[in-house]
């Protein structure tokens, strides 16, 4: 058993995670931070993310009318045909002007970033964890 | 079966039990843009990321050349970034070429893009890519021996506006300022930059030398799925340093120039078909007048000779550029067929000397060159892949000059598996003379001499092996073989002996975290110029070891580099270090100190008395000053 731990561990030293795993995780921590459920349904338009399925066992991809979270890059999509909870934009400029978006996931100043609108944690009555706390705008 | 899924639990809970900090750093260096614009097939490549420029604070491109191997830090008689420079010898743009995006920077008359943004700010460049050897066909139609590729930042990866102002010792100053987002359909980038760099100024016999610089910078760029479009003016003045004159005494030496550049880029949904359109436009304005005479003129009465004290020199260059790609790709081959189009034009408005105005003596003023090309890309299997590139150009040159065509080869071989890759290149080509080149060579042999081109053969290989997630290590061997190399020796000529340049390059990276990390290499090139004297071999030889490391809200960078002095110059060792203080989400602060052991790799200047030969040495002129800059940056 010791030797098979010891196996593991050396494994797990040297899997070395893709962009595309390190996205799917950053998703799933997203997502169990806002949803409690151990299976969490979400729903993304957005191309980057779509590769991302499969990819972590605790995410449900689902349609937009299933979802508990969505990750979005379209406008349209945010504003009027997803019934998800939870919408995260992936642009800057949709979750800038939109009522609907929780927080957005996207690219500033050349590094991936996360914002999560206060007045919406409220409405929802939602709390994070410390590890989010500094997200929050 | 059993193992495999604990095997797999295990693997997903160490992933997930990283915080989203660390995951967010971690997608920072895995998804940086230069995993989208690098092409590994093209060449051996050294990827300096957004990370790494931002935690060096590198303002500038010149600063980096200490980083890339094979490469010396050396300014030339006016102060420009010219890594070979020796006295006398023309600025060789075939050498080190430098392209902003897919658009190089190049004036054939002022030289190579290094010199022309070699000191300016450069906090609009995203990440940087250096090619070195001879790069794909696909990458650079004509010759170099490394290619530095800049990519600016976008606006889909920015989505802010940010301001940034430094101050140094010697009164130097710069400030930025940057806008940029992803609309709905498109995204912009728009950059604006104001520089006053100071020097350390040099005297000699009784005048001051300076490098000061100033200039104004702007940079625009609008870009959706398929199109870029891309805008530079760059408008500055700079101190022309040692200058011409035979004492190396100027009494007041500077150099204005406007550079302006646009430039359309398309790519198919599929990217199958890519083609760009280039624009430049370069005036500069040289004056010169010393205490010692720039040179003589012939007169017609005793001592038949006039010396002359004073140089006015106005050009205007301009280039257009076309170049279209079309890729095939059947079942395991791609096929790229290509066609190149590059009009260079120049002109010298006024080429007074003394006062007298030559300008009409210098009639060739356009280089005209089409390439076509081709690339065939062959999986063999999982594991190995052939890349064969053939190209030919025909160089239309005006006046007296002749045309030429020259062809090129290229075979190389991809073997890869698991983490080790080897790359193997070998190479066969004619390397054209450059316009200057071209130019000098017919005023001084009054169109009596043409030159051949150069002949090039090269064989490289590397090996890149990752024996642990957070280890790389990178092996290069090449040997380069030039035959016909022009050089100049009082006038133009080529070389009647063979110029073999052995290389040899190891460099390595451990990651301690996803944040931190110690990058090392070392570099030798041995030279052998086939002749039989005791001078025959010249042995270069550096490297550089840099640490990146966070501490709570301080980010540091501390870099040692090393290169090997000559006969009559020290060895040069150059120890930059940054501190940067995270004082908000909004507001950064940073001290960066460059040359602070004050021994970084000199330079000496000749210049030679026409009439009785007499040279003139200025030496151990620190091409690098010791500077302390104090900084911010706040994002609205």
């Amino acid at each position: 058993m010791r030797i098979l731990l010891i196996i593991l561990l050396s494994l797990t030293y040297l899997f070395s995670f893709d962009a595309l795993h390190v996205k799917a995780q950053i998703i799933a921590k997203i997502a169990h931070e806002l949803v409690d459920k151990d299976i969490v349904n979400i729903y993304t338009d957005d191309e980057s993310l779509i590769k991302t399925k499969g990819l972590v066992p605790s995410l449900n991809y689902t349609t937009k009318k299933n979802a508990d979270i969505a990750f979005l890059t379209h406008k349209d999509t945010i504003e009027k045909t997803c019934k998800a909870k939870y919408i995260f934009s992936t642009s800057y400029y949709n979750y800038k002007t939109s009522k609907k978006a929780i927080g957005a996931f996207f690219w500033q100043k050349g590094r991936p970033n996360i914002i999560i609108k206060s007045s919406m944690l409220k409405k929802l009555n939602i709390k994070l964890s410390q590890s989010f706390q500094k997200y929050i705008e | 079966m059993y193992l495999f899924f604990l095997i797999m639990l295990v693997l997903f809970e160490i992933g997930f039990a990283k915080d989203i900090d660390s995951l967010l750093s971690e997608l920072a260096q895995k998804d940086d843009l230069s995993e989208y614009t690098k092409k590994d097939t093209a060449g051996f490549i050294t990827v300096f990321k957004r990370e790494d420029l931002d935690r060096m604070k590198i303002r500038s491109f010149g600063e980096l050349i200490d980083k890339i191997p094979f490469l010396r830090n050396k300014l030339d008689n006016l102060g420009l970034n010219d890594p070979y420079y020796q006295p006398y010898q023309i600025n060789n743009p075939a050498r080190i070429r430098l392209f902003i995006n897919d658009r190089e920077l190049l004036a054939p008359l002022f030289g190579s893009g290094l010199r022309i943004l070699g000191q300016l700010d450069i906090s609009y460049i995203d990440h940087i890519e250096v090619y070195h050897g001879i790069p794909s066909y696909d990458i650079a139609l004509e010759p170099s021996v490394a290619l530095i590729k800049a990519y600016t930042k976008i606006g889909n990866r920015e989505n802010t506006t940010t301001f940034g102002a430094s101050i140094g010792n010697n009164g130097t100053y710069d400030s930025y300022a940057y806008k940029s987002a992803k609309l709905k359909d498109y995204s912009y980038f728009s950059y604006i930059s104001r520089r006053d760099l100071k020097r350390d100024k040099v005297q000699n016999l009784g005048s001051e030398l300076s490098r000061d610089k100033k200039n104004m910078h702007a940079y625009g760029q609008l870009s959706n799925e398929t199109s870029n479009f891309e805008i530079q003016v760059l408008d500055g003045s700079l101190d022309s340093f040692a200058g011409s004159s035979w004492d190396m005494t100027p009494q007041n030496s500077d150099t204005d120039f406007l550079y302006l550049s646009s430039s359309y880029s398309f790519i198919s949904l599929d990217k199958s078909i890519k083609a760009t359109l280039n624009y430049s436009y370069l005036t500069d304005e040289k004056y010169e007048s010393s205490t010692s005479p720039l040179g003589y003129l012939p007169s017609g009465f005793f001592p038949f000779y006039t010396l002359y004290y004073t140089s006015r020199i106005n050009t205007t260059e301009h280039l257009f550029d076309a170049k279209i790609t079309k890729k095939y790709t059947v079942n395991n081959t791609s096929f790229l067929f290509g066609f190149s189009n590059r009009f260079k034009k120049f002109t010298f408005n006024k080429y007074e000397l003394g006062g007298v105005d030559f300008s009409s003596n210098y009639k060739y003023d356009s280089e005209d060159v089409f390439s076509v090309f081709s690339e065939i890309n062959h999986q063999l299997n999982k594991n190995n892949q052939i890349i064969l590139s053939l190209h030919g150009q025909k160089y239309f040159e005006s006046d007296r000059i002749d045309s030429n065509i020259v062809y090129g080869a290229r075979l190389g071989h991809i073997y890869q598996k698991e983490n080790l890759i080897q790359k193997s290149f070998l190479f066969y080509g004619k390397f054209h003379p450059t316009p200057l080149v071209l130019l000098y060579n017919d005023l001084l042999s009054n169109g009596l001499n043409q030159l051949d081109s150069e002949t090039v053969y090269a064989l490289s290989t590397q090996f890149l092996w990752r024996p642990s997630p957070n280890i790389d290590l990178s092996l290069l061997f090449a040997r380069t073989v030039y035959k016909d190399a022009i050089y100049f020796d009082h006038s133009y000529h080529n070389s009647k002996a063979t110029n073999i340049y052995d290389t040899i390059s190891f460099e390595s990276k451990y990651f301690f975290n996803s944040q931190d990390k110690i990058d090392l290499n070392i570099w030798s090139i041995i030279e052998d110029n086939g002749g039989i004297s005791s001078n025959r071999y010249h042995n270069q030889f550096g490297g550089s070891l840099s640490l990146y490391k966070k501490f709570f809200l301080f980010d540091t960078y501390n870099s040692l580099s090393y290169v090997n002095g000559s006969e009559d110059i020290d060895d040069g060792w150059n120890y930059n270090a940054t501190v940067s203080y995270e004082y908000s989400k909004q507001l950064t602060l940073f001290i960066k100190g460059k040359n602070l052991l004050n021994k970084a790799l000199k330079s000496n200047y000749r210049s030679v008395n026409l009439l009785n030969g007499q040279i003139t040495k200025l030496g151990d002129v620190s091409n690098i000053d010791r500077t302390v800059w104090f900084g911010l940056e706040y994002q609205f």
